[in-house]
């Protein structure tokens, strides 16, 4: 075999191992977003008839539609705080120098080491005893602790990305270090910390392991509807409900990617 | 404190861990004066000058800028202008906010702002870019908007810091010659950071040679180029041969040096060696040295090595043995074909502007 044959077949390989991943990665959403329009009222695939009634029924139905609203509301609330913690904490951990801060990064970032539910059933049993199992408090607050770390890393990236002479300029031009703060490191920081909401913002909306035990009737979020849903029937609602999810995050994606390009607010991107 | 002194710095030392980055240092800034700070990399020119700003604090020492002692005073209430390497730019700014910066943090009222950064602009001749944005802004274009920036807020001092390291070496000599157009008309008391020696002779009003922390001479260019105190000046500034020799005796005011196996008379003025048979280094500029047969009476003899066809003038390398390589330079470019590349040649030439410097016998 001459070299320049072998050569082409390894670049074949090459495209078709590519794609093959890129098939694998992709296929488990094609199949479900196929599956959605599917007539009949079984999880079949290939679907034989199509028919949009069971997007109809997932809108519609009462258990769905609380549940988006309650995710709606623990996302805002949970991703916001996230962003002032974990700006503030990344803040401190890059720019100063203090007794603990190698602990106070363990801690930090511990969430993504610590199981789930172990999370879970912490911020449940902790609650019951405060009294708050029933509300949207200890939602809230486990959302916050679960997506930290990811806004963390964001906010760090960007502050590391961010050029020191900026401020030293600042500073030299007479602005003290609130309005360093305010009018340099801010808006300088924009893109990561919106980057940082954002996918603050997904995570809590997709959460579900800790969210399960955290949530009461009242406060269901809309993947624990979900899972609710699936235990009682089996049919291409589930699917729908999932399109509709996967619809509405990459329609969140591109709205980012079009205001602030999409490198900069997953904070991928190196500073200038 | 005399008035007309803009910076003053008393025995200043600034150390990092066990690097003594600055040690022991004085310094008065001249008002009006543009003053260079010039020394190679790592000599600890940005830590002097950052501690002119207060972005660090001396170990020892006092800081004065104008009449105020500032040396615990913060970056942002010191009275001063800084333009950064890479210029700094405020990248969600256009360029009349990038100006107006420093003025809104001193609360100059609206109507005077917009008039003052409208003459900065005009005075870097960038009169109707305000609205743009630094991005859209060519390199040199983009050092005139931070040099705006920097005297807008018309400081006491002025600081560069390499400043024209990051253009290219057209546009570096044309903003050489408009900086310090700018700096003459704008009267502002400048302190230069360079390495390189070529740009602070033809910008400064003073050279502060700078060597490990410390500095070695602090003159006039001039001064610095014909009479320079030590050997590290010496070496530093200007293209310059070093040759090792030994002092042989001194007379009148003559000495006399051996220089391998040529005997050599230098002004003892230019000489700071003071025994004879110490060992010494001499200091000759190339376009002083001429090429002679080899048998003329005390020239050093060598090798042509190289010819470097250099356009206005020509470089020639000698090989001289134990006394290394020797540049001599000439506009004469009869010599390339007199004294071909293998001949044997000798040296000589006017030494009255040599210089005769200690050298340490492990050297
Ligand atoms: N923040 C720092 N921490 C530790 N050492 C430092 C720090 N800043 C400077 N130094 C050291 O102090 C010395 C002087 O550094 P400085 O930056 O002042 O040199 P420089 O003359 O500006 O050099 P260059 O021409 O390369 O910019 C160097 O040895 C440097 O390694
Ligand atoms: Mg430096």
């Amino acid at each position: 075999m001459s070299s320049g044959i072998r050569w082409r077949m390894a670049r074949w390989l090459g495209i078709a191992f590519v794609v093959a991943i890129l098939v694998y990665l992709t296929l488990p959403a094609v199949v479900v977003m196929i599956a959605a329009f599917n007539e009949k009222a079984i999880l079949s695939f290939p679907p034989e008839s199509y028919s949009v009634k069971w997007f109809v029924n997932a809108v519609t139905y009462p258990d769905f539609q609380k549940g988006f609203v309650n995710a709606v509301i623990v996302m805002l609330w949970a991703s916001t705080i996230a962003v002032v913690v974990g700006a503030t904490f990344a803040f401190a951990v890059d720019r100063f120098r203090f007794r603990g801060k190698a602990l106070l990064e363990a801690i930090l970032m511990s969430p993504l080491v610590v199981p789930k539910f172990t999370i879970g059933l912490g911020f449940l049993i902790l609650a019951a005893q405060v009294d708050m199992s029933r509300g949207f408090t200890v939602v809230v607050v486990t959302h916050v602790v679960l997506v930290l770390p990811f806004v963390m890393r964001c906010v760090y990236v960007s502050l590391r990305n961010l050029d020191r002479d900026m401020e030293r300029a600042a500073e030299a031009l007479g602005a003290s270090p609130l309005m360093v703060l305010i009018k340099i490191d801010l808006p300088l920081l924009l893109p990561g910390l919106f980057g940082g909401w954002m996918f603050a913002a997904i995570l809590s909306f997709n959460e579900f392991t800790a969210t399960l035990f955290v949530t009461g009737a009242r406060t269901e979020t809309l993947p624990v509807a979900m899972y609710n849903y699936v235990r009682e029937f089996v049919d291409p609602t589930m699917a729908a409900i999932s399109t509709i999810f996967i619809v509405l995050t990459a329609l969140l994606l591109i709205v980012a990617d079009r205001f602030l390009g999409l490198g900069k607010v997953l904070a991928i991107e190196e500073g200038r | 404190m005399a008035d007309d002194i803009a910076v003053r710095l008393d025995r200043v030392t600034k150390r990092f861990g066990s690097v003594t980055a600055v040690s022991e240092v004085s310094l008065q800034v001249r008002r009006g004066e543009f003053l260079t700070l010039l020394g190679p990399s790592g000599c600890g020119k940005t830590t002097l000058l950052n501690l002119v700003a207060g972005f660090l604090e001396p170990d020892q020492g006092e800081v004065y800028i104008g009449e105020t002692r500032v040396t615990q005073v913060p970056p942002f209430q010191r009275d001063f202008g800084m333009v950064f390497q890479n210029y700094a730019l405020f990248p969600h700014m256009d360029v009349f906010e990038n100006i107006a910066f420093g003025l809104r943090m001193r609360k100059v009222p609206k109507g005077e702002i917009q008039s003052r950064v409208e003459e900065a602009l005009d005075i870097v001749r960038l009169g109707g870019y305000g609205a743009r944005h630094a991005r859209e802004l060519s390199g040199g274009q983009q050092q005139r908007v931070a040099l705006a920036r920097a005297i807008v807020i018309r400081p006491q001092v002025l600081l560069l810091d390499e400043p024209l390291s990051a253009l290219d070496k057209n546009l570096r000599a044309r903003m050489q010659v408009e900086l310090k157009e700018i700096q003459r008309r704008v009267g502002i008391t400048t302190i230069f950071v360079t390495h390189d020696q070529g740009e602070a002779l033809s910008l400064s009003d003073r050279i502060a040679v700078i060597s490990e922390g410390k500095i070695q001479q602090l003159s006039s260019p001039d001064e610095a180029y014909r009479n320079p105190e030590n050997s590290f000046v010496a070496s530093f500034i200007g293209d310059i041969n070093r040759i090792p020799a030994r002092l042989v005796e001194v007379s009148g005011d003559e000495v006399a040096i051996a220089v391998g196996e040529a005997r050599i008379r230098v002004p003892k003025a230019r000489c700071h060696a003071s025994r004879a048979g110490d060992p010494v280094w001499l200091f000759v500029r190339p376009e002083v040295l001429e090429p002679v047969p080899e048998d003329t009476e005390n020239a050093i003899l060598g090798t042509i090595y190289a010819h470097v066809y250099q356009g206005a003038h020509i470089e020639i390398h000698v090989e001289a043995g134990a006394l290394g390589t020797i540049h001599l330079r000439t506009r004469d470019d009869g010599v390339m074909a007199r004294w071909p590349v293998g001949a044997r040649v000798g040296l000589v030439g006017d030494l009255g502007g040599a210089m005769v410097f200690p050298r340490d016998s492990r050297d």
